[in-house]
């Protein structure tokens, strides 16, 4: 006899249909890793001489191997950072030890060897949300827009009151001592 | 009879490969997640911030990763693929900037994903090498977090 051959049943239809669903779920899920970052353009190489500043356009920020914080000698937190940088900057008070116009405005950062470096960029953070506020705020009020939205020519009329002059040093060797 | 009963047809198209399709598509996805050329091989945590911009990859853009268990002796760097000692770093960048001129150094894209507790003398270091060789367009690459107060 001639055996019949039972062909396996298996209704693959719903079979479809949970690939489908186990495929829309990852594509929901998955996400595809997107980079944030600060982006710099670091200053020229110099080997020679600094040169000369006032003392007052320059504010100096100083930070130890524990990642503390002294500003003009005064212990200070990072988060308090951007609001030091916009009052020096601006200096609205017109006082002696800070510069006269803000172009002039020199923010200095010296760090210890043993620094973290997510320090560094919490304060660099900081610092440029500081210059990123005071451009917007020029902005509003001279052009009665977003500095994003400017062309070139008015940016660069910002760009000439407020531009980021960071200087950084070596980093110091020893921790500092209070 | 006028009509012909119509016999009930089976599909000529075989369905049942249709799920083998889609599950090579989903383990295609489940594989094919980071869409990155050259992983880190070295541990980095990123530090967090509050102000970062969204990045935009362009072709020749080199990664410099420090990671988080570095020597402070013998620093290991590695840009894009390759693992190398501080010299060994200098002598990359000084083949990748030889054939530029300035204005082009200026825009090759570099990004430094650097462990949030590298220390900074091998960060300054490697920042010094990068502005000798011209190589000034830099991005220091960060977790953003929401801040909880405005301004």
């Amino acid at each position: 006899m001639r055996k019949k051959r039972k062909m396996p049943e298996l209704n693959a239809g719903s079979m479809a249909d949970i690939a489908f669903l186990l495929l829309i779920f990852f594509l929901v899920v998955t996400t595809i890793a997107e980079d944030k970052g600060i982006p710099v353009i670091l200053p020229e190489y110099y080997d020679g001489p600094p040169g000369p500043v006032s003392k007052n356009n320059v504010l100096k920020i100083l930070v130890n191997a524990d990642n503390d914080l002294l500003v003009e000698s005064k212990p200070t937190e990072i988060e308090l950072m951007k609001a030091l940088v916009i009052d020096f900057v601006n200096n609205p008070r017109k006082e002696k030890d800070k510069p006269i116009t803000s172009d002039k405005a020199i923010i200095s950062l010296q760090n210890d060897v043993n620094t973290s470096y997510e320090t560094y960029v919490k304060i660099y953070a900081h610092i440029h949300e500081a210059y990123l506020t005071m451009r917007n705020e020029m902005a509003q009020v001279q052009f009665q827009s977003d500095y994003d939205q400017l062309a070139v020519a008015q940016k660069n009329v910002i760009l000439k009151k407020y531009p980021m002059k960071l200087s950084e040093a070596d980093p110091f060797n020893m921790s500092m001592t209070q | 009879m006028p009509f012909k009963r119509k016999k009930k047809d089976s599909p000529e198209v075989s369905t049942a490969s249709l799920p083998d399709i889609i599950f090579m598509l989903l383990f295609f996805f489940m594989t094919v997640t980071v869409l990155r050329t050259a992983s880190a091989q070295v541990t980095v945590e990123l530090p967090e911030t509050a102000s970062a911009i969204k990045v935009n990859h362009e072709a020749s853009e080199y990664n410099i990763y420090l990671g988080a268990d570095l020597d402070r002796e013998n620093p290991k760097v590695q840009i894009n693929e390759y693992l190398v000692s501080m010299k060994q770093f200098e002598e990359i960048l000084e083949s990748i900037s030889k054939p530029l001129m300035d204005f082009e150094k200026m825009k090759v894209p570099i990004y430094l994903r650097v462990d949030r507790n590298v220390k900074m003398d091998i960060v300054y270091d490697v920042k010094l090498l990068l502005r000798k060789h011209g190589l000034r367009k830099i991005n220091y690459i960060v977790k953003n977090v929401r801040r909880a107060e405005s301004n």
